[in-house]
């Protein structure tokens, strides 16, 4: 519930400002612990207008990967890395990325090649364990890129 | 037979305190944080490049080929918010024309310390040890892409310091215990010759120390960013041709009068102290580059660059580790003084998202003080003077893939053209 929340206001953000949103909602997904890999697919679907709101709670790794994404390789109750969340993301952005990435679309490439575009910082680790509160804001940082590319 | 001391070859020896120190050093930087650590991860990185140069003297062509790959490894702990990087890089060059065709050397290597700031505008505060990479904002002193190791590498430390608009660092190292092919600080004609002669599989290069300390602000006032920096660079050779130097500089980027216009601008002050009258004073390094933006599609922007290195009245500018004076005349900055027009542009081309980026230039050179340059072994009679037509194009169908061709055709009282091709892999 709380994801659908959170999405919601990603969502109604595209037309209305995130920050008009209840606070509560941003709060609802950033307070998710641990945010896990599960957690990341379903705010990056259904933000990127995979599956309908409704249908995000309902969605697990194992549907994204029959839809041919790459679903990173981790105990779904750990908390997600940033770079399985760079991996998961960049296949969403339909990104074409570096050599590295388009050899192997590995989670470190994935992380490398978002850090290249700003949405990791340069001292950012790519083990290092990602809350929601900052996965909320790397997508909404994703989502304003990709329409501001689109014009 | 005894050899006097001043003739004997350098072997830079490692003071045996420094040794005790580091070794001390090292072990609590290894054993502590695996203890505190949270999480720990590696990364890798890869280099490759072929260079090539074809170079005709009017007296007969001849080509040169380098083939160097650089790699890295390194794992790194999280520890609250300090984080440490111990990192491992090695580069191996072969070149079958040069006298010692294989070059094997360590690369950057070393601990590196970070604390991360809690935000992303955050300050951050960050060090390292071991080999390092020196660096400087005017890109003029210690910077060279078209060099094996594009940083000046030495051993030593650096700490740096961002907070808000303001980067601030400082480092000092040793460059004796460098491979003298991988140095790029060669004070003397005879040290850059002697550098490529050597057969043995590692020389050291000459014993010299050196400092950096920068301080960098953005947008101090019109949208302009500043800075200073301050290089000492101590030779401590015990032979002949020594010399010390000692540089002040401040630069400045950002838009000059419309906001099409940027300028980057450097002024350096430089103190050399040498046994050779001739080589010891004050010189200068000042250059300004305006770079306008265009609208056309076939054109991306037109630039106007003016170079002064030393010559005149002054020493000869005792030039540090960085790029060529051009494409044909391959020379450090100093006792030179150009002027260089250039266009350039970038046009979109299949595969998606590669691009092919054409540039012009002409430049000018003049050569003041009119001597034998020993690397390019253009041989000017009486004071040079000349002008270079620069054609250059850079494609890259997917980035980490260039492909690179330069040429330079340099007309004067000696005639050369050069062409130059580079192929590189970045992974």
């Amino acid at each position: 519930m709380r994801i659908v929340l959170s999405v919601t206001a990603l969502v109604v953000g595209t037309t209305v400002s995130l920050a008009a949103q209840s606070g509560e909602l941003i709060h609802a997904a950033a307070d998710r612990v641990p945010f896990t890999a599960e957690d990341s697919v379903r705010l990056i679907a259904a933000a990127f207008g995979t599956v309908s709101l409704d249908d995000v709670e309902k969605l697990s790794l194992q549907d994204v990967a029959a839809l041919g994404y790459r679903v990173p390789a981790d105990r779904p109750e750990r908390a997600v890395t940033k770079k399985r969340f760079a991996l998961l993301l960049a296949q969403w952005l339909d990104h074409l990325g570096g050599l590295r990435y388009a050899l192997a679309v590995t989670p470190i490439a994935a992380f490398r090649e978002l850090q290249r575009e700003g949405l990791f910082a340069a001292w950012e680790l790519p083990g290092e364990p990602l809350s929601g509160a900052e996965a909320l804001e790397i997508v909404r940082s994703a989502l304003g890129r990709a329409r501001s590319a689109e014009r | 037979m005894k050899v006097p001391k001043r003739d004997r070859p350098n072997r830079a020896p490692a003071p045996r305190g420094l040794v005790s120190v580091a070794l001390v050093v090292c072990s609590i930087v290894v054993t502590a944080p695996w203890i505190a650590a949270q999480y720990s991860g590696g990364d890798w990185g890869l280099d490759m490049r072929h260079q090539s140069a074809a170079i005709d003297t009017g007296q007969g062509a001849f080509i040169d080929a380098v083939d160097s790959v650089r790699l890295f490894g390194e794992v790194y702990q999280r520890a609250g918010r300090f984080s440490l990087t111990y990192r491992l890089g090695a580069g191996f060059a072969y070149s079958a024309q040069l006298e010692r065709q294989t070059v094997l050397y360590p690369g950057r290597s070393g601990f590196a310390l970070l604390r991360a700031p809690m935000t992303t505008s955050g300050a951050w505060l960050g060090s390292e040890i071991g080999r390092i990479a020196l660096s400087d904002p005017f890109g003029v002193l210690f910077f060279n892409p078209e060099a094996r190791e594009p940083g000046q590498l030495a051993d030593g430390f650096e700490v740096h310091l961002r907070r808000r608009r303001v980067f601030a660092s400082f480092s000092a190292g040793y460059l004796g215990w460098l491979d003298k092919c991988v140095n790029r600080v060669r004070m003397t004609a005879r040290e850059r010759l002697d550098a490529t002669k050597s057969g043995d599989l590692f020389a050291f290069a000459r014993p010299r120390g050196i400092a950096v300390g920068r301080v960098e602000v953005e947008d101090v006032i019109h949208r302009q960013d500043a800075g200073a920096m301050l290089v000492a660079q101590q030779d401590f050779g015990d032979r002949g041709g020594s010399l010390s130097s000692y540089y002040a500089g401040v630069f400045a980027r950002g838009p000059a009068l419309l906001p099409e216009l940027h300028h980057r601008s450097v002024a350096i002050v430089a103190y050399s102290v040498s046994e050779a009258p001739s080589r010891a004073g004050v010189s200068l390094l000042a250059r300004s580059r305006l770079a306008y933006t265009l609208s056309p599609w076939w054109v991306s922007s037109a630039r106007l660059a003016l170079t002064f290195a030393g010559g005149g009245i002054l020493a000869p500018f005792p030039a540090l580790a960085g790029p060529d004076v051009s494409v044909a005349f391959a020379e450090q900055l100093s006792d030179v003084v150009v002027l260089e027009l250039g266009v350039d542009a970038s046009y979109r081309v299949s595969p998606a998202e590669a691009t092919i980026r054409p540039d012009l230039a002409l430049r000018l050179i003049w050569v003041p003080s009119g001597t034998i340059t020993p690397q390019s072994k253009i041989e000017p009679d009486g004071v040079f003077g000349g002008f270079e037509i620069g054609p250059a194009v850079v494609y890259q169908p997917i980035r980490g893939l260039d492909v690179i061709a330069r040429a330079g055709i340099l007309f004067g009282n000696t005639q050369r053209t050069v062409i130059r091709f580079e192929g590189r892999i970045t992974l």
